[in-house]
């Protein structure tokens, strides 16, 4: 019979004896694991949090509206800021505020307009009408060689 | 047969159509969808004759970037007030509602102030609609957008009146809410006018015609 050292060593570093390490026992260990993924089981965690924060009970609260809307300004002081900068950003100047007004973009159409919250047929509807919006761009601007224009001075 | 679907949208509302969306807040997607490709239009201009103006004023003379700031600030914050009107409506909290829609006119009134100061200013330096290709297209852009502002200033003084009849409840929220969806795509239209034409486009300056147009601009 072994002894209670043995018992306990086996049990934490063997898996009662079968020389398997004794691992906890995950979701990830199943055989088909329900948080399969990129995220892994930090998903639900992550995105039971972003679900509370933007969805709450249904209908987001004035709390969350108004915190939206100070990231917002925060987002334009910061996009102004950049800009009031001697040297600027370089040539990360132009990418940094399409990012920046992207960002306004997106938070502005997903909260205000309530795209989140609303039926996904309404993003997919607002979705075509700007990549359409977006490829038209594209296509004037291509025609017109201003996608990598010219040097303002010429060599 | 078409299967009707009555669901209920986050709202509350039933909407008794095929898709359980209300048919005008489905049309409302589609216009805001399509003016997308109107101000896309508008902003692929203005950049096609980016530095095409061959006389002034240039962007970099006459663009008031602080004062342009302070008007996006006033835009911004009236798309928040405008989402707490509407949230306040479906809460048949009335009172809070008519303050938040009339503080949006306010604020919607106060940008349109902003841009008619801007407007006067640009004129006064020379630059009108007709001057160079900077002018036509600027005014263009922004006048066309500050036409849509007007819209739904107008539309949200309607709405206060409705208010006042006792005709916007949450039962009714609805109006309000296509009221808030052109109001905030206003808004966002500004957001890539102010970065594209103001921010990115401030250092834009005189035009370059020819090589010899080039070489006298360097001094050559």
């Amino acid at each position: 019979m072994a002894n209670p050292i043995t018992k306990l060593w086996n049990k934490i570093f063997y898996h009662g004896g079968n020389r398997h390490f004794l691992l906890p026992n995950v979701d990830a260990a199943r055989p088909d694991p329900p948080n399969e993924g990129p995220f892994g089981e930090a998903g639900p965690v992550v995105f039971g949090w972003w679900n509370r924060l933007t969805y709450g009970d249904k209908v987001a609260t004035p709390v969350f509206y108004t915190i939206v809307g100070a990231i917002l300004a925060i987002l334009t002081v910061l996009e102004v800021w950049f800009f009031t900068l001697d040297d600027g950003f370089g040539s990360l100047f132009v990418p940094t505020m399409l990012v920046l007004a992207l960002a306004k973009f997106i938070i502005v159409v997903a909260f205000f307009m309530h795209l989140r919250f609303d039926k996904n047929l309404l993003s997919l509807i607002f979705a075509a009408g700007f990549v359409i919006a977006i490829a038209v761009f594209m296509i004037v601007l291509s025609v017109h060689d201003k996608v990598n224009p010219a040097p303002l001075i010429y060599p | 047969m078409a299967q009707v679907a009555v669901e209920q949208d986050q709202h509350g509302h039933v909407a008794d159509t095929n898709t359980g969306i209300s048919n005008r807040k489905l049309l409302m997607w589609v216009f805001l969808a399509s003016d997308c490709l109107f101000f896309g239009s508008f902003i692929a201009t203005y950049l096609v004759y980016r530095n095409e103006s061959i006389v002034g004023p240039f962007p970099n003379e006459v663009l008031d970037i602080p004062l342009t700031s302070v008007s996006t600030f006033v835009l911004l914050m009236s798309s928040l007030a405008m989402v707490l009107a509407l949230n306040y409506v479906q809460k048949d909290r009335l009172g809070l509602a008519r303050f938040w829609i009339l503080s949006v006119i306010v604020l919607g009134l106060g940008f349109l102030g902003f841009q008619v100061f801007e407007f006067m200013t640009f004129v006064d330096e020379g630059l009108t609609i007709h001057q160079n290709l900077f002018g036509t297209t600027f005014f263009i852009l922004t006048g066309f957008h500050g036409l849509h502002v007007f819209v739904g200033v107008l539309w949200l003084i309607g709405m206060l009146f409705a208010h006042s009849k006792g005709a916007l409840t949450s039962r009714s929220s609805e109006d309000l809410e296509m009221a808030g969806l052109y109001w905030h795509f206003v808004d966002i239209v500004w957001i890539v006018i102010f970065t594209v034409i103001y921010l990115i486009g401030y250092a834009d300056g005189e035009g370059v015609e020819t090589i010899e147009h080039a070489a006298t601009l360097i001094g050559g």
